[in-house]
C-alpha cells in the first residue's frame, strides 16, 4: 500500500482556508488543528461583514439543500470523523442521519419562517401596517462541546436562512467541524457568509462579547466564566442567546422550531397610509 | 459598399435546439407504472402550430379512474405514516429531478400547448420547480400549518383536474401540497396538454416514490367527470367557472379547491408611470396568448391619459412577434385549440358589433394552425359581453373612468373576482383601492407575479380556496371541527 497523504486542517474564513494568524496549532487526534487568536476572530468578523447573504429566500434554501446533498454524499467520511471523536459506530451513524435530515429541514425554513413570524396589524386608523422579521446581523456561535454536528448545523443554518452571516467557534470535535468547510464550499454559500474557527473558547468568547460589529452571541455549551462576559455583552446590548436544554437536544423537535429561527431575527414594523 | 445597413427589426430565427424523444403512445400511470387503458380507447394529441400529430394518449374510462383512485387509496396510509422528514426528502427529489429536466418540459409545453418556449423556459418551469421545493419544506413543519393544531391530518386521496394553459405548473400546484400534507393523488391533465404530465411520471419513477402516491390519468371531460364522481376525499380543480360550478354541486361534503375564470381589471390612474404600464399591459393580457385565468383582460384607464396610453400601446404592440412557439424570439404562439380560437373570434366580433373599436398588430399570421392577432377593443362599456365574459385569449377590453370610486365600482362589476392591477405613483391610493377591490390577488404597479409562498385564488365566481402559501397548504389538511 502506498503512503497516505494526510489532510492539513485550517480555519475557513471569507470562503478560503487560512492558517491561524499567530501560527499556533495543537495536536488533535494525531492532526494539527488551529488555535485561533482574537485577531483571527476579528478577521472572521471582517469577512462576515463583507459577505452578502442572498436576499432571495428561495436561493438560501437551495444553497442549504445543496449542503444536505454534499453531507449525504460524504456520509461515511463524517461518520468516521465522529467515531474518531468518541462516538460509537451506531451513535455516529444516527447522528449523521439526523444531521442530514436536519439540514433538509433547515433548507425548507428559508422561505417559510417569515410567514409564521410576521403579521398584518389591525391598527386603529387608515394605515396599512406590517411587522416582519429581518436579520440581526453578524452572529457568533459557540458550538456544543460534545461530539456531533446536528446542533452546530442547526444553529449555523438558523442564522444563515434568516439572512445573517455567521462565525462558528469550537474547541472540541475539531476535525469533523473543520471538515464541514469542504461541504460549505461545495454548496455555493457566498464567501464569508459562514466562517469556521477552531480555538480556545475562553480566549475567544470575551473578545466576541466586546466586539461591537457582532450583533449576536449564541452559546450552545456551558461556559465557566459566563457571568463575566455576560456583563461585557450587556454593556453593548449584544444579543446573548443561551439555548434551552430541549433546543440543544438534537432528537427534540424543539431544537429546530421556529423559536430557534426567531432568536436570529429582529422585527420591523412598516406603516403606510391608506387613502385616495 | 458605402451604404450603411438599414436598421431592421427582423431577428434571425432562434429555434430551440433541444429535441425531446416522444413515445408513439402513452398509457395511464397507475400504481407506479404505465398501463393500458381498460377502456381500450386512445386519442391523438397534436401541435397547435401546424396540427402535426405528436402521440397517442389513453382515454381513461370509469374503470380506469376507479383503479387509479384505488391505488392512491391503498398507498395513502403508508405515505402519511412515513416520518415527515422522509416525505420531505421524496418531494425534494421530485423538485431536483424536475429542475434537471426543465428544458425538456419547456419544449413539450411549446410543442403540444403552443406556449412560447421563452415563457415555458423562464416562467412555467422554474415556478413549477420552486413550488415543489417550497412544499417539500412544509412536509416536516406541518405543526405550523394551522394555529393550535399540533398534528394536522391529511384528507386522504386527492382528485385533481388541471387545465391546458400551464401544464407543468398546474401539476406542481396540485401535487406538491397534496403530497407534503400526506395525501395521495390522482391527477388528470387537460386532453390537449397531457404530455408534460406523462413525462413527469418518469420523474416519479426516478425519484423512487412509493407506488400509488401519484397517479396520472388522461382523457377528456368524461374522464374528469368520472374522477369527480369517484371516491376521492378532496377535489382540486383549475379551469372554467361553468365546470367549477358542476364540481361544486357534486362535491357533497368533500373539501374542494376551485381556481376558475376571471375578468380581472387592470386599473391605470393618471399619475402612473405610463411607459412602465404599457409593457405590463402587454405582459398582463398577451402573455401566454391571454390563456391566463388572471389575465388583466379589462383595462380601466383614467380619462386624461386614455388617448396617450392607447397610442403607446398600439405602438408597442407592433413590435410583438407572432409565430413558432419554439422560436426564442416569439412573443405569441398559436391559440391552444380550434375550439378556443372560435370562442375568441366570436366574442371579439360581438364586441365590435356592440360598438367597440378594435386595433391589432399589423402582422400576417401563419396559414396552418390556430392563430389570433393580439387585439385591443376601445370604447367598451361595462354592459358589453367583452366587458363581462372571459375571452381567454389575447383580447383587451378598454374602459375609461374619472374617479377612484368609479374605478372600484367598475372593477367589482363582474361575477368574477380573481385578480386586479392598480397603477399609481401614490402608495396610499394603491393600498386604499386594493382594500376595496373584491379580488383574491391585487398587483400594485406590477402584474402577473407569482410565488409559491404567496396564496393565489379568487373571490366570488373565480373560485373557492387558495393555492400556495399557508392558505393553500391548509386546503389539504383536516381543519379542526368548530
Amino acid at each position: 500500500m502506498s503512503l497516505p497523504v494526510q489532510k492539513t486542517y485550517k480555519n475557513f474564513v471569507g470562503g478560503v482556508y487560512v492558517r491561524p494568524e499567530s501560527g499556533r496549532t495543537k495536536d488533535f487526534l494525531g492532526s494539527r488543528v488551529p488555535v485561533s487568536s482574537r485577531k483571527d476572530l476579528r478577521q472572521a468578523v471582517e469577512a462576515a461583514n463583507k459577505a452578502t447573504v442572498p436576499a432571495s429566500a428561495y436561493l438560501r434554501g437551495q444553497i442549504v439543500y445543496r449542503l444536505a446533498e454534499m453531507l449525504s454524499a460524504r456520509k461515511q467520511e463524517f461518520i468516521d470523523y465522529l467515531k474518531m471523536e468518541g462516538l460509537s459506530q451506531q451513535v455516529a451513524e444516527q447522528e449523521i442521519e439526523l444531521a442530514i435530515d436536519r439540514v433538509v429541514l433547515m433548507a425548507g425554513w428559508a422561505d417559510k419562517y417569515s410567514q409564521i413570524l410576521s403579521s398584518i396589524n389591525a391598527v386603529e386608523g387608515p394605515y396599512f401596517v406590517s411587522t416582519a422579521p429581518e436579520p440581526k446581523g453578524i452572529c457568533v456561535l459557540a458550538a456544543p462541546a460534545d461530539p456531533g454536528l446536528t446542533i452546530l448545523l442547526t444553529r449555523m443554518l438558523a442564522a444563515f436562512v434568516t439572512g445573517n452571516p455567521a462565525v462558528v467557534l469550537f474547541e472540541s470535535s475539531c476535525l469533523s467541524r473543520l471538515a464541514l468547510a469542504e461541504l460549505i464550499q461545495a454548496s455555493d454559500f457566498p464567501q464569508g457568509t459562514i466562517n469556521l474557527l477552531c480555538g480556545q473558547l475562553d480566549e475567544l468568547l470575551p473578545v466576541a462579547a466586546a466586539h461591537k460589529q457582532i450583533a449576536l452571541l449564541d452559546l450552545s455549551l456551558e461556559i465557566s466564566n459566563l457571568s463575566e462576559f455576560q456583563e461585557i455583552a450587556t454593556s453593548n446590548l449584544k444579543r446573548l442567546i443561551i439555548p434551552t436544554a430541549e433546543q440543544l437536544d438534537p432528537a427534540s423537535s424543539q431544537s429546530a422550531s421556529v423559536s430557534v429561527l426567531n432568536d436570529f431575527c429582529e422585527q420591523k414594523t412598516v406603516w403606510h397610509p391608506l387613502g385616495f | 459598399m458605402s451604404q450603411s445597413p438599414k436598421f431592421s427589426s427582423q431577428l434571425s430565427p432562434a429555434p430551440e435546439g433541444l429535441r425531446v424523444d416522444l413515445l408513439d403512445r402513452y398509457g395511464l400511470f397507475i400504481n407506479g407504472r404505465f398501463v393500458e387503458p381498460a377502456s381500450g380507447e386512445w386519442f391523438e394529441t397534436i401541435s397547435p402550430k401546424d396540427q402535426q400529430p405528436l402521440a397517442l394518449i389513453a382515454q381513461a374510462g370509469i374503470k380506469d379512474v376507479n383503479k387509479a383512485v384505488q391505488a392512491a387509496r391503498l398507498a395513502q396510509p403508508k405515505w402519511a405514516a412515513l416520518p415527515s422528514s422522509e416525505r420531505a426528502k421524496y418531494i425534494f427529489r421530485l423538485a431536483r429531478l424536475l429542475q434537471e429536466r426543465m428544458r425538456e418540459f419547456a419544449v413539450i409545453e411549446a410543442l403540444e400547448g403552443g406556449k412560447i418556449i421563452r415563457e415555458a423556459r423562464d416562467f412555467d418551469l422554474p415556478q413549477a420547480v420552486q413550488h415543489f421545493f417550497y412544499h417539500a419544506g412544509w412536509a416536516d413543519k406541518l405543526q405550523y400549518a394551522i394555529p393550535g393544531v399540533a398534528n394536522p391530518q391529511p384528507l386522504g386521496v386527492v382528485g385533481a383536474i388541471i387545465p391546458w394553459n400551464f401544464p407543468t405548473l398546474m401539476l406542481a400546484w396540485k401535487i406538491a401540497p397534496a403530497l407534503a400534507t400526506g395525501n395521495t393523488i390522482v391527477l388528470k391533465p387537460a386532453e390537449t396538454t397531457s404530455l408534460a404530465a406523462l413525462m413527469f411520471c418518469e420523474i416519479v419513477q426516478a425519484a423512487g416514490l412509493p407506488k400509488g402516491v401519484i397517479n396520472i390519468i388522461t382523457g377528456d371531460g368524461q374522464t374528469g367527470a368520472a374522477l369527480v364522481n369517484s371516491k376521492v376525499d378532496k377535489l382540486s380543480f383549475t379551469g372554467s367557472t361553468s365546470v367549477g360550478k358542476m364540481i361544486a354541486a357534486q362535491a357533497g361534503d368533500r373539501k374542494i379547491t376551485l381556481e376558475l375564470g376571471g375578468k380581472s381589471a387592470n386599473i391605470v390612474f393618471a399619475d402612473a408611470a405610463l411607459n412602465q404600464v404599457v409593457d405590463n399591459i402587454v405582459d398582463s393580457i398577451f402573455a401566454n396568448r391571454g390563456h391566463t385565468c388572471c389575465a388583466g383582460s379589462r383595462l380601466l384607464v383614467q380619462e386624461p391619459v386614455h388617448d396617450r396610453l392607447m397610442r403607446l400601446l398600439e405602438r408597442r404592440m407592433q413590435t410583438l412577434r407572432i409565430g413558432d412557439p419554439l422560436d426564442k424570439n416569439t412573443d405569441l404562439g398559436p391559440i391552444n385549440s380550434l375550439q378556443q380560437l372560435k370562442v375568441i373570434q366570436d366574442l371579439t366580433a360581438s364586441g365590435i358589433k356592440e360598438g367597440a373599436e378594435a386595433f391589432t398588430t399589423r402582422t400576417s399570421l401563419p396559414r396552418k394552425g390556430f392563430w389570433f392577432a393580439p387585439t385591443v377593443l376601445i370604447n367598451v362599456t361595462p354592459d358589453m359581453r367583452v366587458a363581462q365574459e372571459e375571452i381567454f385569449g389575447p383580447v383587451l377590453s378598454v374602459i375609461t373612468f374619472r374617479t377612484p370610486e368609479e374605478a372600484i365600482q367598475l372593477a367589482n362589476n363582474t361575477p368574477y373576482g380573481l385578480a386586479a392591477g392598480v397603477w399609481t405613483n401614490k402608495g396610499s391610493k394603491a393600498l386604499k383601492v386594493a382594500s376595496q377591490l373584491k379580488a383574491g390577488v391585487i398587483w400594485q404597479n406590477t402584474y402577473n407575479r407569482f410565488d409559491p409562498t404567496a396564496a393565489f385564488g379568487g373571490f366570488k365566481e373565480s373560485g373557492w380556496g387558495r393555492e400556495g402559501g399557508l392558505a393553500g397548504l391548509r386546503a389539504y389538511l383536516k381543519e379542526p371541527k368548530q
